[in-house]
């Protein structure tokens, strides 16, 4: 049943999936040919970042074009936590096929693989912070409201990434690199799932309680 | 079998139905073990409510003219009929009694009386 | 007969717009017709029933289970033994015909896929096409495909003859009364569209202003009201307050009467009808007596 909503995002949104998928095997050799010492990290992060949320953007916008059909979808014994569940479980899948792509193309472009194992880990947790914050708002406030409390973040988004284009220290803050990797990949696999269930649980309650009408 | 529905009688649905229903059962058009229609398919052919039907139904087994079996559906059953019609021929006589004496009263003869019948008779 | 619906002290409060204590119970075995106008509550009802909304107060009860609590969406269990058709469909539009099918059927057990098949035989519905290039007839007659394929026990419509031409419609009235040939069964459809209800409806709910008017048999319903026509010359104080929604012209009036045998006695020329549906609502809605 979760695999059926899960298989509905994908088609809502598989124009834009499609596309999303193909930045994501071109834009790290683009950046290769750009700034090559930057190209794997940057390459990898905003391909992953951009495409998990522009379809997950999509997906919520082709909901809000056809209101009434997640209306049916609650009125048929589809239960509203399996179809609030299966917008998490479809950018997470997203995501999985970016690291994917990513793993591809460095065997492709060796000159890529300058990214590390707990690289996707680590970016893993703040996409699950994003999409634990942007989901249960978006339950919340409805799609319109959310998406300008996003466009303000869409925006600010270069700033962030030339400053940090800009800065030229290590990856991680000091006080975690002290900690062995492996407890660091670990740590931040289960904070990741802590950060979901919770915000999943959270925008389950609010759906539970949704007006269709 | 027929049955007609009037939409300017004055008779509920259910009544006429109702009548059409005994009227074919004591004339004999309907006989013992027939099976009637099913509720929702009458009340389809006929344009009327199934709780109509179901109504007219469980009068008539009242009465004693259908028997209902669950699953099965509802059939004539002529076990009472015998006695039915014979009070219905007593209702006739009676008012047949009642016309004879108001005849009498205002000096109508017998052989007027029996005209006026025929016309009537006719006429129906 | 068991009910297959009881609806108990409804009520939800929007701004500009309240359901106010909607109750009534539909037994087994009969197609009901909601009727009123346009605003009147119909979907908003229908849409509480199938907890799409949370109701402040009332209970819905399907199919005698188990007392549901106050404002409780009915569980899984029950909504697979349903069948729905929201109005304007609730579709995907994007979605194929296949796609959309796909969906829906996982969400039921007992979901059969040849009586599917039939279905989009009979309308002549190509799986592969998109639901959004579907004229209006014919995505209704693809919900009712949807809504049909997984031996649903009750039916829930919202105006699934309202925009569509007469051939299409009475097709959807012969599809429900096939549905209804098996016993145990039952369907609510929400329609302004009368006439639909003369052909097929048992039991009548009529809602105004998001009040139940009355819920009634249809026959009985019928058999209370005559149509009167006559001379109006003869329209004075003594016979006015029997009639009701009375329409004037040069040649004569028309109006609604709870009161065939009084009128009679007073008007003995004029014409005495059956009513259809649509005389009684006008007649309860523009307020008669």
């Amino acid at each position: 049943m979760l695999f059926q909503l899960i298989k509905k995002e994908v088609l809502l949104a598989k124009s834009y999936v499609l596309l999303m998928l193909a930045v994501c095997v071109a834009f790290p050799p683009f950046l290769l040919w750009r700034s090559p010492e930057q190209a794997g990290i940057l390459g990898f992060v905003l391909s992953a970042v951009i495409s998990v949320l522009m379809c997950l953007q999509y997906v919520s916008l082709k909901e809000t074009q056809y209101p009434k059909a997640a209306a049916l979808l609650c009125a048929l014994p589809f239960s509203r936590r399996d179809l609030v569940l299966s917008k998490y479980l479809f950018s997470i899948l997203i995501y999985l096929a970016s690291c994917l792509i990513f793993g591809v193309e460095t065997l492709l472009f060796p000159q890529l693989a300058t990214v590390g194992l707990e690289t996707p880990v680590l970016l893993f947790f703040v996409i699950s912070l994003l999409l634990g914050v942007y989901l249960p708002v978006q339950y919340k406030l409805g799609y319109e409201k959310t998406r300008l409390f996003f466009a303000v973040f869409i925006m600010a988004s270069p700033f962030i990434f030339s400053w940090s284009l800009a800065w030229k220290g290590p990856f991680l803050p000091e006080p975690l690199r002290h900690i062995h990797p492996l407890l660091l990949t670990a740590g931040s696999v289960a904070a990741s799932a802590f950060v979901l269930a919770l915000s999943s649980a959270l925008s389950v309650r609010i759906y539970q309680q949704a007006d269709l009408s | 079998m027929k049955i007609l529905i009037s939409n300017t009688s004055d008779a509920p649905l259910y009544q006429q139905i109702k009548e059409q229903l005994t009227d074919a059962i004591l004339k004999g058009e309907l006989a013992e073990g027939d099976l009637l229609p099913s509720i929702r398919a009458f009340a389809n052919d006929l344009r009327v409510s199934v709780l109509t039907i179901r109504r007219v139904y469980d009068d008539l087994e009242k009465e004693g003219f259908v028997k209902s079996q669950v699953g099965i559906g509802t059939f004539v059953s002529t076990g009472n009929t015998e006695f039915l019609r014979e009070s219905r021929r007593r209702l006739v006589e009676q008012k047949l009694a009642d016309a004879i004496r108001a005849a009498k009263s205002l000096g109508i003869s017998w052989q007027e009386l029996q005209d006026m019948m025929k016309i009537l008779f006719e006429e129906e | 007969m068991e009910p297959i619906l009881e609806v108990c002290g409804l009520s939800k409060t929007y701004p500009g717009f309240s359901l106010k204590d909607i109750s009534f119970s539909l037994p087994e075995g009969c197609i009901t017709g909601l009727i009123g106008r346009n605003g009147a509550g119909k979907t908003t009802v229908l849409r509480a029933i199938l907890g799409l909304m949370p109701a402040d107060s009332g209970t819905v009860h399907f199919f005698n289970t188990e007392s549901p609590e106050t404002g409780a969406r009915p569980g899984r269990a029950v909504r697979e033994r349903l069948g729905i058709v929201l109005d304007g469909g609730g579709f995907y539009g994007d979605f194929s015909l296949e796609e959309m099918k796909n969906l829906t059927a996982a969400a039921y057990p007992s979901w059969d896929e040849d009586e599917y098949r039939r279905y989009l035989d009979r309308f002549s519905l190509r799986s592969r096409q998109k639901i959004r290039t579907l004229s209006k007839g014919m995505q209704m007659q693809y919900a009712l495909a949807l809504a049909l394929s997984h031996h649903a026990e009750f039916l829930i419509l919202d105006e699934p003859t309202s925009g569509l031409d007469p051939l299409i419609r009475a097709g959807i009235l012969e599809l429900l009364k096939e549905f209804m040939e098996n016993g145990g069964r039952g369907v609510l459809f929400s329609t302004h569209i009368t006439s639909d209800l003369d052909k097929i409806a048992d039991l009548l709910i009529l809602m105004d202003g998001g009040r139940l008017v009355f819920q009634e048999e249809k026959d009985l319903l019928l058999d209370r009201f005559r149509v009167v026509k006559g001379d109006p010359r003869d329209l004075n104080p003594a016979v006015e307050p029997l009639l009701g929604g009375i329409t004037q012209t040069a040649f004569g009036f028309t109006a609604v009467t709870k009161q065939p045998d009084r009128l009679r006695a007073l008007l003995p020329d004029c014409l005495l009808e059956r009513p259809s549906i649509e005389d009684i609502m006008l007649h309860y809605l523009k307020g008669g007596k």
